[in-house]
């Protein structure tokens, strides 16, 4: 079962992603971060997160209160064990300079997340089945 | 052509920001709802009474078409917040740029264009390009229902030599001589059927362009005998213009 941290402090945003999440892929176990020094230290195991498993696949907001999303691929980048993670940036703001230093700190991909769900349900569906295959490799 | 100065650099980039700001935090709520409409449309369809998916059908309409305002805001503003320095500009160049973009909007409505060769301006390539296909994209739209647009590009003679003119002529539906001017109106639609679809922004913004170049554009016609959009615009644009 794939793990999948998922950094997001808006609870009807979450809410939304969960649910995309599930309708692509049922079998995605969602472990959630509220910010970004949450997320860090996910990928650190610091705790209350020292059982926390090696995710599979980042989703990231970018705006994250705390420590800001940029913090996020800049850590993981820069360290052995988490290095090789995908990291796909959801957002809802197309800001060029945004998409410019996430491709320089080593993001994946940068989604912005269209207004109709079935929408933002294909653009998920397409990044998971990049990153961590469909539902059927894994069987 | 124009420097921009380091002060209006930190104007444009506060405005950019304004904007991304915007974009960002009134985008997301939007997006929420219209996707828990969506959802709650597909999820509780049966126990939902008939007026209750009325109810429900009209809101997620109303946020997508907020959703569409609040784009059309976005492009209004970026008229100035990315707005490229002028240089010389060959409008034949930026308009077969128009016409390549709208490609298959021509062939799918069979359009005849008459083109003849227009001048050469000093300005904003981008927006030159943007501004001649809002105007070919309107007259498409508002070609009269069952019959193929007929449009005319050109060039019309100026009685002043440091002005050019041209035209986005079209034998359209044409508008009542009264809106001539209030068609320029952010949010204004003559033709508010979903046959037509749009926010009212499309004029406003080639208006902004026109402008931002020292120029000006005006629309002449009457109900059911097409439409004429002139624009007029200075051969070397005015200082501080850009």
């Amino acid at each position: 079962m794939p793990d999948v941290l998922i950094a997001e402090d808006d609870p009807a945003a979450l809410h939304l992603t969960l649910k995309a999440l599930s309708i692509v892929n049922s079998r995605i176990r969602p472990h959630i971060a509220r910010n970004g020094a949450e997320a860090l230290a996910f990928l650190r195991r610091q705790a209350p997160y020292t059982g926390a498993p090696k995710p599979d696949l980042i989703v990231l907001d970018w705006n994250l209160p705390k420590v800001h999303g940029r913090e996020v691929p800049a850590v993981t980048r820069s360290t052995d064990a988490i290095r090789d993670i995908p990291i796909v940036v959801v957002t809802t703001s197309d800001a060029e300079k945004d998409r410019e230093e996430a491709a320089h700190l080593g993001v994946n991909e940068y989604v912005v997340k269209a207004p109709h769900f079935r929408d933002f349900v294909a653009s998920v569906r397409d990044f998971t089945e990049r990153y961590l295959g469909t539902e059927q490799d894994e069987e | 052509m124009s420097e921009q100065t380091s002060g209006s650099d930190t104007g444009q980039d506060a405005l950019q920001d304004f904007l991304q700001v915007v974009s960002h935090d009134l985008g997301e709520p939007l997006r929420q709802v219209i996707s828990f409409g969506e959802i709650l449309e597909d999820e509780e369809h049966e126990r939902l009474s008939e007026s209750g998916r009325e109810y429900l059908h009209a809101m997620i309409g109303a946020g997508v078409r907020m959703r569409a305002m609040l784009d059309g805001v976005l492009q209004l503003a970026r008229v100035s917040s990315r707005a490229q320095p002028f240089a010389p500009c060959d409008l034949n160049h930026e308009r077969d740029a128009a016409l390549l973009f709208l490609e298959s909007d021509i062939r799918r409505r069979q359009a005849t264009l008459n083109l003849s060769p227009l001048p050469s301006v000093v300005g904003d390539a981008l927006q030159m390009r943007q501004l001649l296909r809002q105007l070919i994209e309107n007259a498409i739209k508002f070609a009269k229902p069952g019959e193929p647009p007929v449009i005319r590009i050109a060039e019309q003679p100026s009685s002043d030599p440091a002005w050019i003119e041209w035209v986005v002529e079209d034998e359209g539906m044409g508008i009542d001589p009264r809106y001539q001017q209030v068609i320029f109106d952010v949010f204004q639609r003559l033709n508010a059927s979903e046959a037509y679809p749009g926010v009212g922004v499309g004029l406003t913004i080639c208006q902004r362009i026109c402008e931002r170049h020292g120029g000006q554009i005006s629309a002449v016609g009457s109900e059911g005998q097409g439409l004429c959009m002139t624009v007029r615009l200075p051969q070397r644009a005015p200082p501080g213009a850009g």
